[in-house]
């Protein structure tokens, strides 16, 4: 196939994210003018006269337009000719042209092919869509004059420590941050801004380093302890690594499910905890690195280093029936090579999968060698359970002990309990031989209908086609059906209003099944039904389908493969309620799907046996089937299923008894004849044996990162296809990029090494890049994944690789690094827009002449509400909860709908967001309304858009409004008089003082709602209702009514989830 | 939901006034006149305002429903010949079964329309439209399991990541309706005995493109859009009190920031104020008329059908909006395909034949393109044991069925042709990609120009495939 580069005209200073939607060219061509003025200004380009830069002013140009046919893939190349390197573009082509003379526009055949107008001959051909501008034809034009010089890609050049820029202004830089900035500044005749207000810097650093807002408290001792050293306890907060957890979880996709199909629940906190942990431990990023590289390949590998590997086990897993398991495990390793490359390069590799990668240096076979450090993994493409191994199990030494403790238990009781149990099975032979009359029999009464399929079908029971075969069952014989079975009995007495009972033994070999069915096949499906699907009886009564029926389903499930009595019950009230569903004589929960009945369910159709209507036949086995007029009290009903299994059992020759039914009996009889010493001790032993059980449950596991024995050998895959091996290859890495250090292993510890290593250009640019962003809400290189020749060049070249250098040689010190930055002039400026000539000067804020600001992601905006309310657990750790979530999304999309969130109840309704539970297939739609991702890829950078559906959710989810009604509380409690309150409030969200017009503002809001909710004590209830935490009966409940609304208008503003 | 001021735009917008057109100082009210949809340009004029995608989740049988094979009959229970497989890749659910029969449809087929169409028993009402529908009987995909294929069917890409369908039309055309989503989805749920197989938010979500362009979900139960209703203690004069409030408190940051993120969040908690009653008109049937009901069957009056989400579509389409996406769930015929079908077809053939009239008689048809169809088809062998009256079929990509109409569709026009088991495709293959890159065809896009820069890359929603099937376009 060809790869054919689409795009627009180019803008090359333009954003490698940003829109490039042709449609909007027009709109895009009136404002090119202002603003690439703008642009120009702001990235300090060459204005008319200036000299030209190959990185950056013509590579962009050569990338965008020629590399695709010019360039680094040899395969799509075009006329022997590279562009991209200046061997080539100097070199004489098989025509005998030049396609760069340096120097001599007129010679070269590159401008000659650019600036033709015949479209056989001119470049870029017309049909690449790709067209020059005539403003980049001057550059190349330019570019060649004056000599063509070309520079190897910035970023793949090692960083070195620039010099610093002296500057004019000697007061304003605090450190080395604000000479690079402040020198850029001045470059333009600029001054920086102003410093940011104490309130808001206050908020901006406590968002920045800890995701959550000041208190009142904070403020009061940011007032004694100043900006340094208040710096200085976020750092140290263990909230630090909360916040910086939530980037590096998008960066490594982590979630609480599987993702693909079924999208199965898997047990990975322990690695997220691991990951907020290194984090306030302020691990240096070269042993972040290592460790989660490879953290199982370090020698005598601590289980938090296994655990650190979950990173590239976030990926997703396949549980679908019949995939084909290596196209899969194949996926698992490009998402492992995806994520790290683009993690820590800023690379994307994933092009070079299918052929060489277009505009980077990296073959497709330098792919398939890195591809060989994650290939040789113990796994299979096929999700088997909910936690595809490799994995570990992580108890804490108080499980350890717990888990000791409950086996020795165990055992003592066990010992003590097996002299009492041989002396009673001794016993049980005697007892046998008088068991049989003694025995409470099934029901014998008003009986419509009785088949105990003991090896033929009585005579009211039909069968047309293949009849049963018959094999021992619970009593005697059971019939064996296949599904193909069309077995009838003439019976109508189920009425609508009418009482009966039906009980059978069911051995279902686990697929889904029709038990019993009269029904007429047609749009209604009049009539009534039972079926057996995935451990779960549903029983319909239907009048008209979906109209008028009643559904219930068993909310437990039972195992397939065992048998089970089941005796379902109907009173005639035409309600759910009169349905009842028992389990080996024991009633069982039902979950009521539909209760609307209101009409007969009478039909003429027979009563089918193992088979419903027209399809779906019973896959298993059918005993005892007994059909009564009437309801049979549970009583009789729990010493039919006994009875009838014990008889059963009793009929068996003892040596053709198998454990189960054995114990069965022997239950049985302890519990009638026993002795109460020997029960004692049986159900002693049953407790502990839970216990046991349950103790080692609670032991959590993680997946981890572990080799293979025998290493898969790896190949090329032609095309990228699974199925299509070519040459094989060794672990390797593009030595395009740096040298592969000749003493490293070849495996993912040498890669690691690797990747920290001096020598590596990208790593510590793209790490201090997103550390930037964090803190000015877009990186020094604006395109945050993407620090390929088709990224955008930093917006302050020399400021990155000083900070570069900086962090990779003292020591790759996160903290260091966030310190510098946050005390930096810079970063403290304000963040107010300026307008010359009534425009917004640099929007984009590209020359940093303010503070940054933006809307805070999903996760503070929630938080700030817990801690502005008091509702917020500060618990650091664990695993996922589930706070609040509008009911039936989880139901709405998983198999057979089955899988439902259930919210926690307590604590876990008001942790911090990132131990929100993350179902991929159905995210916490909070998190998809406020762009987040849905941890389903790499994510470096969430997109900021400002919806209607956002307001929406702020203003009517649950969590903000019960963080409005404590908050509120709060203030009542904590002021006495509706001024001061107004204040406390405004303060605890936003830190700041309200003005005196935002004060009389509010408070005619809470005069109006105070009168509504006078008149109206109902709705002032209704609104104190929301969420479980308690209301304070004390306060008069419409006043606080109208105070929620007032708090919860405050939380709503553009102040409170905005960081300025 | 789709909005234009998202930062950018807002960006452009400011720019734009300073190129020509005067904005000078931009004051608030300025800016909240200009809150809106913006006409959006095509590559050309479009024949398709708006799509209607009726997507049958799990993956309908061609065989059953619209590719006769009238001589599977005389083979019925033979060996599917090696030849006709051509070792093409089986799913781990048949790859280990040791015959694979050919099983001939149990259900009867008759000519229909203009086209001569062969539809099968199970579909009346779809047979009775037959001279408004294209046909293309030769769709075919590599995908071979449902999370892939439908995954691919939506996004262009078997691998997640991607944005949907509707999240590219909504970029690409913004919304007509400011009060509504430009994307709006809707599920229901299928009769079939079997279990229905499950659906991922992933298949209307935005991938990489701005979230604004997700599908908004419209449900039956609870709040029709999350988060719309307000809590019952909140009323809405109480309500339009707080959005004053936000309103006037908002200004007054405006005015000291003059951040155009403040701006709009006033108008987007309008519009939000806007949405809730718009929606709930939206989805208030109790203007429709009896014969409407009666066109669109009896399950129309149910919500959260797919006879209601049909009309609801309708009303969607009278509304503008632009991607109108129905899950229709419950596809999966492994085994019991008889019986499961008839009640799949039970639930669809009615309404999608009434939407299709309906939106004709509105005059909306030509203007809507109708589509409907499933992530793959299903095997001319059967799955499991093949029995006298029932049998199943396993999943199969390499042909089957979708129609279409409206839209700038030809009507009445059968395309592709697949071989006598209804294995291959012979004439005319069309590949997701090129279904896809006419779809956008029709809504005046050329599928190449329609680009999103994501990691360095001009992302497409058809990667780097897809021809627009000329053929099918009136």
């Amino acid at each position: 196939m060809k790869w054919k580069q689409n795009g627009t005209a180019d803008n090359s200073r333009s954003g490698p994210e940003q829109n490039r939607f042709h449609v909007r060219e027009e709109i895009e061509s009136m404002t090119r003018t202002v603003t690439l003025l703008l642009i120009f200004i702001s990235a300090g380009l060459a204005k008319a006269d200036d000299k030209i830069e190959f990185n950056r002013d013509v590579r962009p140009i050569l990338s965008n337009h020629c590399f695709t046919c010019h360039g680094h893939d040899s395969v799509t190349r075009e006329a022997d000719l590279r562009l991209d390197k200046e061997e080539s573009a100097f070199g004489e082509l098989g025509s005998g042209k030049t396609a760069i003379v340096a120097g001599k526009i007129d010679q070269s055949e590159l401008l000659r092919r650019v600036l033709t107008k015949d479209t056989a001959l001119q470049m870029p051909p017309v049909e690449a869509l790709k067209p020059l501008s005539s403003d980049q034809i001057t550059v190349l034009k330019k570019w060649i004059e004056q000599g063509a010089e070309y520079q190897p890609h910035w970023a793949f050049v090692p960083p070195r420590r620039p010099k610093l820029p002296t500057v004019d202004n000697q007061e304003w830089s605090r450190n080395e941050i604000d000479r690079f900035v402040l020198a850029r500044l001045e470059k333009e005749h600029l001054q920086p801004s102003a410093e940011a207000s104490p309130e808001t810097l206050l908020r901006r650093v406590f968002f920045d380093l800890t995701g959550l807002p000041p208190t009142l408290e904070d403020v009061k001792r940011f007032r004694t302890d100043g900006y340094e050293k208040t710096v200085d306890r976020l750092l140290a907060s263990s909230h630090f690594g909360e916040r910086m957890a939530v980037d590096w979880l998008d960066a490594a996709r982590y979630a609480d499910t599987n993702g693909y199909f079924g999208d199965t629940p898997r047990e990975m906190w322990l690695w997220r905890d691991w990951v907020i942990n290194a984090f306030n431990a302020n691990m240096t990023f070269d042993q972040f690195t290592i460790e989660q590289i490879a953290g199982d390949l370090i020698p005598n590998a601590t289980v938090q280093q296994q655990i650190a590997t979950g990173f590239n086990r976030n990926h997703m897993s396949n549980n679908e029936t019949g995939i084909i398991e290596e196209e899969y495990r194949v996926e698992y390793v490009i998402d492992r090579l995806d994520t790290t490359m683009t993690t820590w390069l800023g690379l994307t590799v994933g092009c070079a999968q299918c052929h060489d990668h277009k505009y980077d240096p990296i073959t497709q076979r330098e792919f398939y060698e890195l591809f060989a450090f994650f290939n040789t993994v113990q796994e299979r493409g096929l999700l088997i359970g909910n936690n595809a191994p490799p994995l570990i199990s992580v108890p804490t030494q108080a499980q350890k002990t717990q888990l000791a403790k409950a086996t020795e238990s165990r055992t003592a009781a066990d010992r003590a309990y097996e002299k009492l149990r041989l002396k009673t099975a001794e016993r049980i032979v005697d007892w046998e031989q008088s068991a049989l009359v003694t025995l409470k029999p099934s029901p014998t009464d008003a009986i419509l209908l009785r088949e105990p399929f003991d090896g033929t079908l009585i005579d009211d029971v039909k069968t047309t086609g293949t009849s049963p075969t018959f094999k021992r069952g619970v009593l005697d014989q059971a019939a064996v059906f296949d599904g193909t079975q069309n077995v009838t009995a003439d019976l109508h007495q189920f009425r609508a209003d009418g009482q009966w009972t039906i009980g059978f033994w069911l051995k279902p070999d686990g697929s889904l099944s029709g038990i019993l069915s009269k029904i007429k096949s047609d749009d209604q499906r009049r009539g009534f039904e039972v079926l057996w699907s995935k451990g779960r009886l549903t029983a319909h009564l239907v009048n008209r389908w979906n109209l008028s029926a009643i559904e219930v389903s068993t909310k437990s499930e039972t195992s397939a493969n065992q048998w089970q009595h089941v005796v379902i019950t109907y009173d005639g009230s035409q309600k759910a309620s009169g349905l009842h569903i028992y389990i080996d004589g024991m009633p069982v929960p039902l979950e009521i799907m539909s209760d609307s009945l209101d009409g007969s369910i009478e039909t003429s159709k027979p009563l089918m046996i193992g088979r419903r209507d027209t399809g779906l036949g019973l896959y298993g086995s059918l005993d005892e089937l007994l059909i009564v007029q009437g309801i049979v009290s549970e009583e009789s009903i729990a010493s039919w299923a006994e009875g009838e299994r014990i008889h059963g059992i009793l009929l068996k020759p003892q040596d053709e008894r198998d454990s189960v039914q054995k114990q069965i009996l022997f239950d049985h009889f302890l519990d009638h004849h026993g002795s109460p010493e020997t029960r004692q001790l049986r159900d002693r032993v049953q407790t502990l044996r839970n216990e046991e059980r349950v103790a080692r449950d609670a032991i959590p596991t993680t997946l981890v990162m572990a080799e293979q024995e025998q290493p898969r050998k790896t190949f090329v895959l032609v095309r990228g296809q699974y199925d299509e091996p070519s040459g094989e290859v060794k672990p390797g890495v593009p030595g395009s990029l740096s040298a592969w250090s000749e003493n490293a292993p070849r495996n993912r510890l040498g890669l690691a090494y690797w990747l920290v290593s001096k020598e590596n250009p990208l790593t510590a640019r793209v790490a201090v890049n997103r550390f930037w962003k964090q803190c000015f809400g877009d990186g020094l290189v604006r395109s945050m994944n993407n620090f390929g020749t088709q990224g955008e060049i930093p917006t302050h070249p020399e400021l990155l690789d000083s900070l570069a250098s900086e962090f990779r040689d003292n020591g790759w010190d996160i903290k260091e690094l966030l310190r510098m930055i946050v005390t930096s002039s810079s970063y403290r400026q304000s963040s107010q827009f300026q307008r010359v000539n009534g425009e917004i000067f640099d929007p984009e804020n590209r020359l940093l002449s303010r503070g940054p600001n933006f809307r805070l992601p999903m996760e503070m905006i929630r938080d700030q509400a817990l801690v502005a309310s008091g509702l917020l657990v500060k618990t650091i750790g664990g695993p996922s909860v589930k706070p609040y979530q509008p009911p039936g999304l989880w139901r709405e999309v998983s198999y057979d709908g089955e899988q439902r969130y259930v919210p926690d109840t307590g604590t876990g309704l008001w942790r911090r967001s990132i131990y929100t539970f993350i179902k991929r297939q159905a995210p916490p739609p909070a998190l998809l309304l406020l762009d987040g991702p849905t941890r389903e890829k790499c994510t470096i950078n969430r997109a900021e858009t400002n919806t209607p559906l956002q307001a929406l959710l702020l203003l009517n989810d649950e969590i903000y409004l019960e963080a409005a009604r404590r908050l509120a509380q709060n203030v009542l409690v904590e002021e006495d008089n509706d001024d001061r309150r107004i204040r406390l409030l405004w303060r605890k969200v936003l830190t700041r003082e309200p003005t005196p017009n935002e004060h009389r503002i509010l408070r005619g809001l809470l005069d109006r709602q105070r009168t509504r909710f006078e008149s109206d004590p109902t709705a002032a209830k209704s609104v104190l209702s929301v969420g479980e935490s308690e209301v304070h009966s004390h306060l008069n409940q419409r006043d606080l009514a109208a105070w929620a609304i007032v708090a919860h208008t405050v939380l709503n503003l553009d102040e409170a989830i905005t960081r300025r | 939901m789709h909005d234009q001021w998202n930062r950018r735009n807002f960006l452009q917008t400011l720019a734009l006034g300073s190129a020509g057109v005067s904005v000078g100082q931009a004051s608030l009210c300025s800016l909240l006149a200009e809150e809106g949809p913006s006409p959006s340009k095509t590559h050309f004029p479009a024949k398709a305002k708006r799509v209607i995608y009726l997507f049958m989740h799990g993956g309908p049988s061609q065989l059953d429903l619209f590719d006769h094979k009238p001589e599977l009959a005389r083979r019925h229970g033979e060996e599917l010949p090696e030849s006709v497989r051509a070792n093409q890749r089986l799913t781990g659910m048949t790859s280990g079964q040791a015959s694979l029969p050919i099983t001939s449809s149990l259900f009867q087929f008759q000519r229909h329309g203009q086209s001569g169409a062969w539809i099968s028993e199970v579909l009346p009402h779809t047979a009775a439209i037959t001279d408004e529908l294209c046909f293309i009987r030769s769709v075919h995909t590599e995908a071979i399991n449902h999370d892939p294929a439908v995954t691919l069917m939506q996004t262009g890409h078997q691998q997640a990541g991607r944005p949907s369908f509707g999240a590219w039309a909504s970029y690409g055309l913004g919304t007509e309706n400011k009060d509504l989503p430009a994307f709006v989805v809707m599920v229901s749920q299928g009769s079939a005995a079997r279990p229905a197989d499950p659906l991922y938010s992933r298949l209307w979500g935005s991938g990489f493109l701005p979230s604004n362009h997700q599908g908004v979900a419209l449900r039956s139960n609870g709040d029709p859009v999350l988060y719309l209703s307000n809590h019952p203690g909140i009323n809405r004069q109480t309500r339009r009190d707080q959005i004053e409030i936000l309103s006037q408190l908002n200004q007054f940051q405006f005015q000291q920031h003059q951040d155009p993120e403040i701006a709009t969040r006033i108008a987007q908690y309008e519009k939000a104020f806007r949405m809730q009653t718009s929606v709930p008109d939206l989805i208030d049937l109790s203007g429709e008329s009896k014969s409407t009901f009666e066109a669109y069957g009896p399950e129309s009056r149910r919500p959260g059908s797919f006879a209601a989400n049909c009309l609801l579509a309708r009303r969607m389409a009278e509304r503008g909006t632009r991607f109108i996406q129905l899950y229709h769930r419950g596809w999966d015929q492994h085994y019991n395909l008889p019986s499961d079908l008839r009640l799949q077809c039970r639930d669809i053939d009615q309404p999608a034949a009434a939407l299709v009239r309906d939106l004709k008689q509105r005059g909306l048809l030509d203007e809507t393109l109708v589509v409907w169809g499933g992530e793959f088809g299903r095997t001319t062998y059967s799955q499991g044991k093949l029995e006298q009256a029932n049998y199943g079929r396993d999943h199969h990509g390499g042909c089957f069925t979708m129609w279409m109409a409206g839209g700038g569709m030809k009507p009445g026009v059968l395309h592709g042709e697949t071989d006598e088991f209804c294995y291959n495709v012979v004439r005319d293959p069309v590949h997701v990609h090129d279904l896809n890159s006419t779809m956008l065809h029709l809504l005046g896009f050329d599928h190449k120009r329609l680009t999103y820069r994501h990691q360095g890359r001009d992302f497409r929603l058809t990667d780097v495939h897809g021809n627009v099937i000329n053929d099918i376009i009136a």
